[in-house]
């Protein structure tokens, strides 16, 4: 299903395992199809440059290698780069985009061919109408090929586990005295909120003395619009130290 | 659930970084065995685990993210079951898995057929009656002229010169990827729920029916013959196979009688229209040879018994192949 909001592609396995992915919308894909037609121009002006040379002797083999030549590019080249490179041309790995089966299976050889071959409606009338057209009405981002193909494409990020090391989790933690706090933080931030909060501990190094104060000013008013935290606990303690506290709460039990 | 995120870590991460390992190996081509199996499985259960262990984790989505995308990845290996691609042989997929695969959608073939002659009766029966629409049903300007003055002309010049010239190469990859390319688009016509396919076919009768009409009514049956038929008895079947992928994919999209889901109905016809389609690339190669080569020679450079009985020739091979080739392998 493709969540209104966010375009997530979410997978459940026969194990009731639920991982999401998240979707190639119109522009992105419209992006990526220009970098892979450019590319292609480039390679017809190689294959010309190749063919004049080896062929320029004889006019009928070199329009016969012309024809065949340019054919097999612009058809071949979608085909075989999403084979050999699982779901990815060069407009696609610079895009960060993937094709991917609709049901997270290993794409197949017969799905990159008739995903490639409906290209030539998804293309019609011009510049990818259809098929960009198709992709931006579509729930799952599709194009015509991918819907016949049973294919999506999604977007993907080289992801790295957390620095917590730099975090100096060791340090006394006074909230921790207060259990109903503890649980109290843990059920009301959401994953999202975390995420800024320990990114703007790990980045705290660059900023000058007062946009830091300024920064976890702001961030411990923002927090306290979602959570009760009583002046009693929080009393003497900077609204850095406060947040390197909440952040050791979340990311360490 | 509360984890110890650094712990956690820690204790799961080179199983994380074995199972990324696993599946750089496997690529889709390395062929496991069985001790690998169980360990891919082992390793897939574990990070599958550690993923629902941290959905329920508020903080840490890096990891999550991380482990989502590998879960990801590795459902993908260990629940993926079909063959890899470079194991199919050519030749054996060209005389087993494409017959086999005609014959399973029959039905959308004969639809095919009787779409293009329904185009065929159209178009002849448009020109016998209105001869001043010819431009407009064949459109195209070596066919304008009477079939009779196109006969004497196209023998008196054989006789003289070679009329292909050196052209051979270019003309014959020209038909081909003219011909795949019209081919691919009455397949893929057919994800608008076989409407365009059909229309597509209806065009191309049409055109046939009128060309065959207009020869006829001139009395040059046998030059017709002799023209269409050493590549045309494999480039209309092709054209008609196309038009039966793109019914397959059609009739996929509407999904009459059945219950399941579109995606579930189109990934089972996925295969086969892909063999289909392949099927045709290979025919209309053949075809774009044979038309640059004989059909563009006539008498009596070439006599005209000689091209038809080549085109009888081809018509036996072809109705044997979509017929009866590959039946005594069991799928």
């Amino acid at each position: 299903m493709r969540d209104g909001k966010t375009h997530q592609l979410r997978i459940e396995t026969p194990e009731g395992i639920e991982f999401s992915m998240t979707l190639g919308g119109p522009a992105v894909r419209a992006v990526s199809w220009a970098i892979d037609v450019g590319f292609l121009m480039a390679m017809q002006v190689g294959l010309v440059m190749v063919a004049v040379s080896f062929f320029g002797w004889a006019q009928d083999l070199l329009g016969a290698v012309m024809a065949l030549g340019t054919f097999v590019l612009w058809f071949g080249y979608f085909v075989l780069l999403e084979w050999l490179w699982k779901g990815r041309t060069i407009g696609k790995r610079m895009m960060k985009l993937r094709v991917i089966d609709a049901s997270g299976l290993r794409l197949r050889f017969s799905q990159v061919l008739i995903r490639n071959m409906v290209r030539v409606l998804d293309a019609a009338p011009l510049l990818g109408m259809v098929g960009g057209l198709s992709c931006w009405l579509s729930p799952r981002c599709q194009r015509f090929g991918d819907l016949v193909a049973g294919t999506v494409v999604v977007r993907y990020a080289e992801e790295s586990e957390p620095e917590l090391a730099r975090l100096d989790s060791d340090k006394y933690n006074s909230l921790r005295e207060h259990s109903n706090l503890v649980v109290r933080l843990r059920d009301s931030i959401s994953p999202q909120e975390a995420g800024y909060f320990l990114g703007a501990l790990l980045g705290r190094a660059g900023y000058g003395d007062a946009e830091r104060i300024e920064l976890f000013r702001f961030l411990v008013e923002y927090l306290r619009e979602s959570v009760d935290l009583p002046e009693s606990v929080t009393y003497g303690m900077s609204d850095e130290k406060l947040i390197h506290n909440i952040v050791d709460i979340l990311f360490h039990a | 659930m509360i984890v110890d995120m650094p712990k956690f870590i820690e204790r799961e991460s080179p199983y994380w970084r074995e199972l990324e390992g696993m599946l750089d190996s496997l690529n889709g081509k390395r062929v496991l065995d069985l001790e690998e199996v169980e360990r891919l499985h082992y390793l897939y259960d574990r990070a599958a685990s550690s993923l629902t262990r941290l959905a329920t984790f508020t903080s840490e989505r890096r990891t999550y993210r991380y482990l989502e995308a590998l879960v990801a990845r590795a459902y993908g290996e260990v629940h993926t079951t079909t063959e890899p691609v470079g194991k199919v042989r050519a030749v054996f997929w060209f005389l087993t898995i494409f017959p086999q695969t005609f014959r399973r959608w029959r039905r959308a073939f004969h639809v095919s057929c009787l779409v293009t002659a329904v185009g065929m009766v159209f178009g002849g029966i448009a020109l016998a009656v209105d001869a001043a629409a010819k431009p407009v049903l064949l459109p195209f300007e070596h066919l304008q002229g009477r079939p009779s003055e196109r006969v004497r002309m196209e023998e008196e010049a054989g006789s003289t010169y070679d009329v292909m010239g050196n052209s051979k190469a270019s003309f014959s990859a020209q038909l081909m990827t003219h011909n795949t390319k019209v081919s691919i688009m009455t397949m893929s016509s057919g994800v608008l729920y076989g409407l365009g396919t059909i229309v597509l076919l209806f065009y191309n009768g049409i055109i046939l029916g009128a060309v065959c009409i207009d020869y006829i009514l001139d009395g040059q049956i046998v030059f017709l013959l002799a023209w269409l038929m050493p590549h045309g008895v494999i480039e209309i079947p092709a054209i008609l196979i196309a038009g039966q992928a793109g019914l397959v994919i059609g009739s996929a999209m509407v999904g009459w009688g059945s219950r399941e889901p579109l995606g579930v109905r189109m990934r089972k016809i996925v295969p086969d229209a892909a063999t289909l389609i392949g099927g045709v690339a290979v025919m209309l190669v053949w075809a774009g040879l044979i038309e640059a080569c004989m059909s563009q020679y006539h008498a009596p450079v070439l006599p005209y018994s000689v091209k038809i009985f080549f085109g009888v020739v081809e018509l036996v091979g072809l109705v044997y192949l979509l017929n009866w080739s590959g039946k005594q392998v069991v799928k």
